[in-house]
């Protein structure tokens, strides 16, 4: 890159600076709205964040000029992500279509505040788990 | 007996890419796949029972959360601005740059650790429930890459500078892949801040 490419790069990084912190605020203003529906609230906060994703890798880490070596190392590592993601909810859908509890201690041992540590602890001292 | 390392300034032929950039890329990777799988998890639990998740979160202190964002942001706009420094081989506002991004990670700490203090004398540990087990390991995680970048980025703001007066251009790779490794910390705080403490 070129002194004058770089003079130039200047503007873009605190543009993209900017924008990072109006998208940030954004995204805890969209919590606010009630959207009745988890999985339009999901959605609209993590596309928010995916664009936020976006900017740094391409300006901040160079993404938008790198080599082809780093697409196929990325690439591929999108495709293992993506595996891996995708197999403990194929592993919960099968749980589940057989009837079969795939996590039981999370359900069992729910307390009416969300925590679940005393009954936790008196089943391990049985050997339950 | 000096032994120079090759394509530590110039690009290999096959690759396009300097040898320590194609290895903090394939780091960058490795550590995708490690965060992917904590956030695969995180998503197998809350499917599995969301009402821990749910109450976890309302205890949550957002606005310092939202002030951390901030600071990474800045840190970030600060750091790749001190490589440019180093383009444009002006020392000195190297030293300020990476300056403000070392004051942005400390601070990041500082707020970090406020915010696990309040949970942790409030008995809200990692062993409470599925929700603070990730909170804590997820974020934790993330904190102690934080660490490590100041370890790295200190070494290169203070006693790694020296090497600008013997390999300018080899320095300035190493604040490159150091940036890097920074700006991926930060991505995947973008991806923390929503999961964890807003949706």
């Amino acid at each position: 890159m070129s002194e004058h490419n770089i003079e130039s790069h200047i503007k873009v990084y605190w543009n993209v600076f900017y924008a990072l912190l109006a998208f940030t605020a954004l995204t805890v203003g969209v919590t606010y709205i009630e959207f009745n529906s988890v999985f339009w609230t999901f959605f609209v906060g993590l596309s928010i964040a995916c664009i936020k994703g976006y900017l740094v890798a391409a300006y901040f880490m160079h993404l938008n000029d790198e080599t082809k070596t780093i697409y196929y190392l990325l690439g591929m590592t999108i495709f293992f992500l993506a595996v891996m993601m995708r197999m403990p909810l194929q592993w919960k859908n099968s749980a589940e279509s057989s009837g079969e509890n795939y996590l039981p201690y999370a359900i069992e041992d729910k307390a009416t505040d969300g925590g679940y540590v005393e009954k936790t602890k008196s089943k391990n001292k049985k050997g339950d788990y | 007996m000096d032994i120079e390392i090759p394509y530590n300034v110039d690009e290999r032929e096959d690759t396009g890419l300097y040898n320590s950039k194609l290895g903090i890329w394939l780091f960058l990777a490795s550590e995708i796949m490690l965060f992917g799988a904590l956030f695969s998890s995180y998503i197998i639990l809350r499917l599995n029972d969301p009402l821990p998740f749910l109450q976890g979160q309302a205890k949550l202190n957002v606005p310092l959360a939202t002030l951390n964002t901030a600071i990474l942001i800045l840190s970030s706009v600060t750091f790749v601005m001190s490589w440019v420094s180093l383009k444009l081989k002006d020392i000195s506002k190297f030293r300020i740059y990476m300056g403000i991004t070392m004051l942005c990670s400390f601070l990041f700490l500082v707020i970090k650790y406020f915010e696990y203090e309040s949970k942790l004398s409030n008995g809200y540990t990692p062993a409470y429930n599925n929700f603070y087990a990730v909170y804590f390991v997820v974020t934790g995680l993330h904190a102690i890459h934080i660490i490590g970048g100041i370890i790295v980025n200190g070494y290169l703001w203070l006693p790694g500078l020296k090497m600008w007066d013997t390999e300018p251009e080899r320095f300035t790779n190493r604040i490159e892949v150091a940036g890097l490794y920074w700006h991926f910390v930060d991505l995947v705080w973008i991806f923390v801040f929503p999961s964890i403490y807003l949706l």
